[in-house]
């Protein structure tokens, strides 16, 4: 670098004066060239044309009327690097928003796996388990389930430490979301909501299958397929009861969600004993979830992949030993209650855990 | 150093003194337009923001660009694109003519040039005008019932953010312009010394440059 | 002999219209340190409240307001001008020898916008404060009632502050330098404020932009960022960070200079590696417009998008390294002698690695996932920001105090300081990584009571901090008044500011400065005496 203290001998360029008029008349032209060719239609070659002679007239703007042409090497370094950096600004941009539909790896093993829950006659053939299927299952086992569910399926394995709550024992026998092949097939491609269980919607929905085979192997109590589950799973000829759970939240939903005020409607009349102090807490703190009055509401699980929605259940005629113990229902809702999608909530004084249990005690001894 | 503290260093002709810290009259100018140059970049960047949203929305709603597009007035537009090419013709003439110490042609080439910003801006100032009889403003105030896209508010956002910036420049440039015009008069120029011309005249040929964008993204969109 | 530049004008009048370098840059020094102290007692104030799980001293929604006025002001009115515009003012004509930078009225005018964009800030304390965090999220800021549109100007403002400063240090870097003095031989401080001030010139303006556009979000609603409107909120986000990501070399970038500096001088050994150094810092820079999706991974962008930011992320993490090992490897087999700005050094390096190394957790993109908006992220950039650059600080702050100010500082109390923050902050943020990782979420009010017990340790590490800053402001105020006369080289650096008498006289050079090799210690024999 030699341009310490400018060169002092540097003269000012002078251009001729000529020169000027006469990139004005090009710009001119290339003026009237872009408003006549904006006239006709050239499908997607309108943008380029016109951005083309946008960037041919700045061009001569820039070289003959800023004089860059004949300046300094720094300066022009300077100025070509702002494009360079508002390319990177523009391009990395675009890179998510003109992106984000139809790429999503989940959604393509979706479709490879021939469509949500792939044709019933495959699936009815798959429900079923073979050695085939077993053997595979006990691969896919090891290889994706081990980590978590531990090598004999006692729900303790290296990373099971780390997790609250624990990974289900299958040697235990207890299934949350049922024992089923496709109740399992189904917990397998879903996930469990409010737990480590991921959706595994990425493995086959042969893979899926085998999998449940092989843990329903493990597992002391494996029940068959009622007609029941069989229709909840679209099994039975007619349509699905099940919808098909959208694996991330689009992001046109995560706007509509924006776009309504979170408010409680509440019915005025039909509350219960709506002066009381508990009334205003449960009102406050617990009713976007529990509904008014407890009487069970709607919940969309949006941390959770995948989104779920879950109805909370109603209050009205509950038996827990929180019921009648303020001890239990402070432990319960402070600490919440992991796997069920209850966060804790804690922050309250004394006198309003009274307030909100007595409540709460009373929409449960309800009628 | 070659020079010593007490000593000042006054351009021949003029009676500009070069700041202590600088060699000589053309360090000063040398360092004086890279600066601007680097400012340059900034305001590149600072359009670029925008330019950026303008590229995002074009790409998701093309149909309703089209469609919002054909309520501009592109005679008005290629108007304004004459008038601001013919400003940066005589603001490049009136350097010219500063370097070669002309400074009556300088000072009257300056004046051309206001008064293409003033017309420009009047242009401008009608167009406004007509949208905001229209109901044709930003997207909340969005009123206009003629585009059948009910997110054409966001190109008479982009719209007015746009130009709205550019119009700031454009007041700006006419700012330097008028100090510049003043100088002029003054006789504070000559061959020696130009430095605040040329510099105003980088700026405002920026200010063109964006237009020159402007122009065919807002209102000849195929 | 002419007076050094503290003593040659009197009074408060001849600092305030100074266009003396080594002045504005003097007040730079004591203006963002008092935004430090303003925004480190906010941070205390945040720990106090975590003391216990539920309510300790302060509202929620105080609580909101003072995690938020924390990080802005440490982030605009401290971290970003702080090194650069202090450090790098005083220091960046003196180490290129010339009188002064390139446009020093712009200088000062940059000085005073910072501080109207600051008032600005202020004010929107005044009238009720911000509870958006310093990111300005959309679209709870559209909607929040609080003092947004105050606060997104002042940021606005304080923007230009920062752009005039690049942009005169890019050109005074270009064109000051003096004759003999060429790219290669300039000091490293400078090639990190020259890759700093090329982020500020080129990032900068596209804050602006951001901030310019949220404020018209809130008063006309324009409907870019409002899903309402038709705008999509993820598009702020991208526009904040193109400009914020940058913005973290900013911050970073200028304190590795001064590490480059220390190094050497204390080890009284030739810098290694003296152009990876140099150009990592471009490196770094130019980089630092290619990762700033990595803050989104969570937000809903596109997968293409984030695999290009997470591929970018680590790359720029090479830069980065090479600094670390060259530094490592000039302390070898040199005299090294533990002053307080080389145990800082020592600090930065230490704790700028963890910071570092956890970044490289945070952009594997299924890691990030589980850690992101928990306080792991909280340590991570606390170990990188205040590790790195808050340490790097101090010890430019101990390493060019004598040549600033004339005095010495008193070096004991200046090492048990140290002592002081060194424990106190790994106790502090070090509790943080366990606590995100188990998940304990960042910004919230209360949180379960079974974090409470790390939760308290990291508070009590934050009085360790603060009483380590209140010994060092204490005693360097003291030796302002008390202190031994620094001689003009105390610690036997090679660069030209030591060239020179402490404190400079205002001309900077009283003959024209001999430029030779940078950093000419020279490679010890080895077992060579100690001095």
């Amino acid at each position: 670098m030699s341009d310490s203290h400018g060169g002092h001998q540097h003269e000012h360029h002078l251009s001729p004066l000529s020169l000027f008029v006469k990139i004005f008349v090009a710009l001119i032209v290339l003026t009237f060239i872009t408003v006549g060719t904006s006239m006709y239609d050239f499908g997607i070659m309108n943008i380029v044309i016109a951005m083309g002679i946008a960037v041919l007239k700045a061009t001569l703007v820039i070289l003959f009327f800023m004089q860059l042409k004949f300046d300094d090497i720094g300066n022009k370094v300077a100025f070509a690097a702002s494009f360079v950096f508002l390319s990177v600004f523009i391009l990395l941009t675009g890179s998510d928003l003109f992106f984000r539909t139809e790429h999503r790896p989940v959604k393509a093993a979706e479709k490879a796996a021939g469509g949500g829950g792939g044709a019933p006659s495959d699936q009815n053939k798959l429900r079923v388990a073979s050695p085939d299927l077993l053997a595979k299952g006990k691969k896919s086992y090891d290889a994706n389930c081990v980590i978590c569910h531990g090598p004999g399926g006692k729900g303790d394995g290296p990373a099971a430490v780390a997790l609250t709550p624990k990974p289900r024992d299958f040697t235990s026998g207890y299934w949350k979301l049922g024992g089923s092949p496709t109740r399992v097939f189904h917990t397998i491609s879903n996930g469990s909501p409010g737990t480590g269980m991921a959706a595994w919607i990425q493995l086959s929905i042969e893979e899926r299958y085998a999998l449940a085979h092989y843990v329903r192997s493990i597992s002391p109590n494996h029940p068959d397929d009622t007609q029941e589950d069989l229709k909840v799973a679209g099994l039975l000829g007619g349509s699905a009861v099940q919808e098909k759970v959208a694996q991330e939240i689009p992001i046109d939903m995560a706007m509509d969600k924006l776009e309504v005020p979170d408010q409680v409607v509440i019915p005025a009349e039909a509350e219960i004993n709506p002066q009381s102090h508990g009334a205003h807490l449960f009102k406050m703190e617990c009713a976007v979830c529990h509904g008014i009055n407890g009487v069970g509401a709607p919940v969309t699980s949006q941390g959770l992949n995948p989104p779920v929605t879950l109805m909370t259940k109603a209050f009205s005629g509950i038996q827990a030993p929180w019921v009648n113990s303020q001890g239990d229902f402070i432990t319960l809702v402070s600490q919440g209650f992991p796997g069920r999608g209850m966060p804790g909530k804690a922050g309250f004084s004394k006198e309003e855990w009274g307030a909100l249990h007595s409540y709460a005690r009373e929409l449960a001894l309800s009628k | 150093m070659t020079d010593h503290n007490a000593q000042v260093h006054v351009v021949e002709g003029t009676n500009h003194v070069i700041p202590h810290h600088y060699e000589n009259a053309f360090h000063e100018f040398d360092a004086s337009k890279f600066g601007m140059w680097l400012f340059l970049v900034t305001e590149i960047l600072l359009f670029g923001g925008l330019f950026v949203a303008y590229t995002i929305f074009r790409g998701l709603y093309p149909e309703m660009f089209h469609l919002a597009h054909e309520e501009l007035n592109k005679g008005l537009g290629a108007l304004n694109t004459v008038v601001l090419l013919f400003s940066s013709l005589t603001m490049a003439l009136a350097v010219g003519y500063a370097q070669r110490t002309e400074r009556a042609k300088s000072f009257n080439m300056l004046v051309i040039t206001f008064l293409c910003a003033v017309t420009f801006l009047v242009v401008k100032f009608f167009e406004y005008r007509h949208k905001f009889h229209e109901g044709l403003l930003p997207a909340k105030f969005y009123t206009f019932e003629g585009i059948k896209h009910d997110k054409a508010g966001l190109f008479y956002s982009l719209y007015f953010m746009m130009t709205g910036l550019h119009g700031i420049h454009v007041l700006l440039g006419m700012g330097c312009i008028g100090w510049v015009m003043w100088r002029t008069k003054r006789g504070d120029f000559n061959k020696n010394y130009f430095t605040p011309v040329e510099l105003t005249g980088l700026y405002w040929h920026l200010v063109d440059l964006i237009w020159i964008f402007l122009f065919p993204l807002l209102y000849l969109i195929g | 002999m002419s007076t050094d530049y503290l003593n040659a004008k009197k009074g408060i009048w001849s600092w305030l219209t100074t266009l003396d370098h080594k002045r504005i840059g003097i007040m730079y020094l004591v203006t963002t340190l008092l935004f430090f102290t303003t925004g480190g007692i906010l941070a205390l104030l945040i720990r106090l409240e975590h003391l216990t799980h539920d309510k300790t001293f302060f509202e929620p929604d105080l609580y909101n307001k003072l995690f938020t006025l924390h990080g802005a002001i440490m982030v605009f009115m401290f971290i970003i001008p702080n090194i650069p515009a202090a450090f790098g003012n005083f220091l960046l004509p003196i180490m290129i020898g010339a009188k002064d930078v390139a446009f020093p009225r712009l200088n000062l005018i940059s000085y005073y916008v910072l501080l109207a964009g600051a008032a600005l800030a202020i004010a929107s304390i005044v009238v009720g404060g911000v509870d958006t965090g310093w990111t300005f999220y959309t679209p709870y800021s559209i909607r929040t009632g609080t003092a947004v549109v105050l606060m997104a100007l002042g940021v606005f403002v304080m923007g230009f502050s920062s752009i005039f400063t690049g942009l005169n240090f890019v050109a005074t870097i270009h064109k000051m330098r003096a004759p003999g003095m060429s790219f290669h031989q300039m000091p490293l401080f400078l090639w990190s404020i020259y890759a700093t001030a090329i982020i500020q010139v080129v990032a900068t303006p596209v804050i602006g932009i951001t901030v310019a556009l949220l404020v018209m979000e809130r008063v006309f609603g324009i409907g870019f960022f409002d899903p309402k409107l038709g705008g999509d909120p993820v598009l702020f986000q991208h526009f904040f960070w193109f400009y914020s990501h940058p913005a973290v070399y900013i911050m970073i970038v200028p304190g590795m200079g001064i590490i480059s500096e220390v190094i050497p001088a204390f080890s009284k050994k030739t810098i290694f590696g003296y152009k990876p150094i140099a150009y990592s810092s471009l490196a770094i820079a130019f980089a630092s417009f290619l990762v700033w999706g990595h803050h989104m991974f969570v937000s809903g962008q596109s997968y293409l998008s984030s695999l290009l930011f997470s591929v970018a992320t680590i790359i720029i993490g090479v830069p980065t390294a090479i600094k670390i090992i060259n530094w490592t490897v000039t302390m070898y087999k040199g005299h090294v002698s533990w002053e307080t700005p080389m145990l800082y050094a020592m600090s930065f390096i230490f704790m700028f690695s963890i910071g570092g190394l956890t970044g490289l957790f945070l952009i594997a993109l299924s890691v990030d996932v589980h850690l992101h908006d928990t306080y792991f992220v909280v340590a991570h950039f606390h170990y990188v920001m205040m590790g790195g650059t808050v340490m790097a600080m101090l010890a430019g702050l101990h390493y060019w105090w004598p040549k600033m100010f004339g005095k010495m500082y008193p070096e004991k109390l200046g090492k048990f300081a140290c002592l002081l923050i060194f424990i106190g902050f790994n106790t502090t943020f070090g509790s943080q990584f366990t606590l995100g990782y188990l998940g304990m979420p960042r910004r919230y009010y209360n949180y379960q009571p079974r974090f409470e017990p790390l939760n308290q340790l990291s508070t009590l590490g934050s009085w360790f901090i603060g009483a380590g800053f209140l010994i060092t402001f204490s005693y360097l105020i003291w030796s302002l008044f008390k202190g031994q006369k620094a001689p003009q080289n105390p610690w036997g650096a090679k660069s030209l500011e030591w060239e020179i008498p402490s404190p400079p006289p205002v001309e900077n050079f009283e003959h024209e400065p001999k430029i030779t090799e940078p950093y000419p210690y020279g490679i010890p024999a080895h077992g060579g005496a100690h001095d």
